[in-house]
């Protein structure tokens, strides 16, 4: 294995986007999950990221971590969709992707700029109401404006002198399978 | 970047990006062998009917918490064609880490550099700087009998200053060195922002 330390001079120094949901946020996420899917009523509903990270899921269509793996595919579908209708210029805000069965229905829509919605419904449900509640519901998350919510603390984060690096380091050896691993 | 607070997660995205054929999903692949069951999700593939990346593939890790914080590692891989333009900025979008995975192969050379300046125009759209964009550079394949020295490609992409891997994804070698070292950089990175 050929490693370049050349490297650890470099200062890695980019400003990522970051989107921090606060406790209260949450609270207020969840509570707006909990009514959606009560007053639809829902199978099941998934709150995400644009980037496909969980944030808040309610019912038992999908749990532990094909969870992570549906809000990825999700992210992906909006994303697509988006970009679709940006090039052929049928871009519009709070537009929903709408997947409609014999059984089953399902919306994907945008909830501001850093968050989407899932909701999965029974086809007796009908489409107009489950539209309704679902775009109130975005609104409301929309406006809690995550992208502008409070900053990592320092203190959250420590420096060298607490062994973050080595905490870090140990915690990626941690992640393989005894035995496997080379 | 995702903080949760009320769940203390932290929630982070890398990507893997580099040509077609350079290795990109292999390197998923093997992660997904390589890891504990109960630290990862299914390997999840959006493929073409030739087997190709259509989107992307997709794997959750899960480290033990640091700091108080779990962090979960998003690893996405982009398509190589040519034809997927789109495709790759959209996954690329809301990357806090690239591994570029180069391919030693001679022919493959000019792909190299092209997906190299192609993935750094994006994340200057993205509005970073792409020199201090955290990154891993893996030369992948370094096991075919007719593979260029990874110096030389790597002077020939200009790399400089950057984590560089040997690697033969195939056989799973350089794979846990060039994740390892991505996720360090996307830590140290999170840590100078708050220092």
């Amino acid at each position: 294995m050929t490693v370049d330390k050349s490297h650890e001079d470099n200062k890695w120094h980019a400003i990522q986007k970051r989107v921090s949901v606060t406790a209260e946020q949450q609270q207020t996420i969840e509570k707006i999950v909990t009514q959606l899917k009560t007053q639809t009523p829902a199978l099941f509903v998934l709150v995400t990221d644009r980037n496909g990270q969980v944030v808040h899921s309610s019912g038992e269509l999908v749990q532990g971590t094909a969870l992570a793996e549906l809000a990825a595919l999700l992210a992906g579908d909006l994303a697509a969709s988006s970009e679709i209708a940006h090039l052929t210029g049928t871009y519009q805000r709070h537009q929903l992707i709408l997947r409609e069965g014999e059984t089953l229905n399902s919306f994907i829509s945008e909830a501001g700029n850093d968050l989407v919605l899932f909701v999965h419904t029974t086809a007796e449900v009908p489409l107009g109401w489950a539209r309704l509640l679902l775009q109130e519901a975005a609104h409301r998350i929309a406006e809690l404006k995550l992208d502008m919510a409070e900053p990592i603390h320092s203190a959250e984060v420590p420096g060298d002198e607490d062994g973050f690096e080595k905490r870090v380091k140990e915690s990626i050896d941690g992640l393989w399978d005894q035995g496997k691993s080379s | 970047m995702l903080i949760n607070w009320k769940l203390r997660e932290l929630n982070l995205k890398i990507v893997y990006y580099g040509p077609a054929f350079s290795g990109k999903t292999t390197n998923l692949i093997q992660i997904h062998s390589l890891v504990d069951k109960q630290k990862r999700s299914e390997l999840i593939s959006l493929k073409t009917q030739e087997d190709r990346t259509l989107y992307f593939d997709f794997l959750q890790l899960e480290l033990g918490k640091i700091s108080g914080l779990i962090p979960k590692i998003h690893l996405y891989t982009v398509p190589g064609q040519a034809l997927y333009e789109s495709s790759r900025r959209l996954v690329l979008h809301g990357a806090d880490g690239v591994v570029f995975v180069a391919d030693l192969s001679e022919e493959s050379l000019a792909a190299n550099i092209r997906s190299w300046r192609n993935m750094q125009n994006h994340l200057a759209s993205f509005g970073f700087v792409p020199a201090r964009f955290p990154t891993v550079v893996q030369f992948n394949k370094k096991d075919l009998p007719k593979a260029l020295p990874f110096d030389k490609v790597a002077g020939q992409m200009q790399i400089n200053g950057l984590p560089k891997f040997a690697a033969s994804a195939v056989n799973g070698e350089g794979v846990q060195d060039s994740l390892k070292a991505i996720i360090q950089a996307v830590m140290q990175n999170i840590q100078r922002q708050v220092a």
